[in-house]
């Protein structure tokens, strides 16, 4: 078991990395609270399965994954019976951001939005996070012939979805 | 990043690549201390509800004597 002092340290370090793949899975800073502490809250929970401590970003990085596809498939189940609308504004660019780009980022959410939730992250952590296959492979917990059938796929609804526009 | 120039939905990527949180050091410790808070809540929870317990069988202890 670590220790409360432990965790401390831990969470100082790594939540901004957590909290920057959650914000861009997610799409939205309202829920982002919410997944971070449920993330360390797991780790802390399984800390003894970690079998090195030079692991834990990716270790964390997976935790965050499998946590925000729960979450948007929550919230694509309350959308089904109309229960949550989608975000209308644009927070969720940085402050450097023109009210042009906000618009585009709000815009393209709205197309991610659209696909099913595994092809929504892995297209995220493929293009938005830069990870490698490999990555997204062990952090999605399929193998990478999973990952490129999803990325075609998502690849392929988003070229539909912009043409449509 | 592996192939990742050239492909359709680049412009959109990189947009989405800008989003950052906004996680400061005031959100930080609030976050940290909700996460000690939900740790130690089902030890506080179970004391409170081992001395309702406790206080409930002495009560009716007392009652059936």
């Amino acid at each position: 078991m670590v220790s409360a002092e432990e965790i401390g340290d831990l969470f100082r370090r790594y939540s901004p990395y957590v909290a920057t793949i959650g914000i861009r899975l997610l799409g939205r800073d309202d829920e982002l609270d919410d997944l971070v502490q449920e993330v360390f809250i797991e780790a802390y929970r399984g800390f003894h399965q970690l079998r090195s401590p030079d692991a834990v970003k990716s270790w964390l990085a997976r935790i965050t994954v499998r946590r925000a596809i729960r979450r948007l498939r929550r919230r694509r189940l309350r959308s089904f019976f109309s229960l949550e609308a989608l975000p209308s504004d644009a927070k969720l660019a940085d402050g450097g951001a023109t009210p042009e780009e906000k618009a585009e980022i709000v815009s393209s959410y709205r197309m991610i939005e659209r696909l099913p939730v595994r092809q929504r992250v892995v297209w995220v952590l493929k293009h938005v996070e830069g990870e490698t296959l490999d990555a997204i492979a062990e952090m999605c917990r399929c193998s990478k012939t999973t990952v490129q059938r999803r990325l075609r796929a998502a690849e392929r609804a988003l070229e539909v979805e912009k043409e449509r526009h | 990043m592996e192939d990742f120039e050239g492909e359709p939905d680049v412009r959109v990527a990189r947009l989405l690549a800008r989003i950052r949180p906004r996680w400061d050091a005031v959100r930080t410790e609030r976050n940290l201390n909700a996460i000690l808070d939900r740790l130690r809540g089902p030890k506080r929870w179970r004391r409170a509800w081992n001395a309702m317990l406790a206080a409930t069988r002495m009560r009716y202890r007392t009652s059936a004597r």
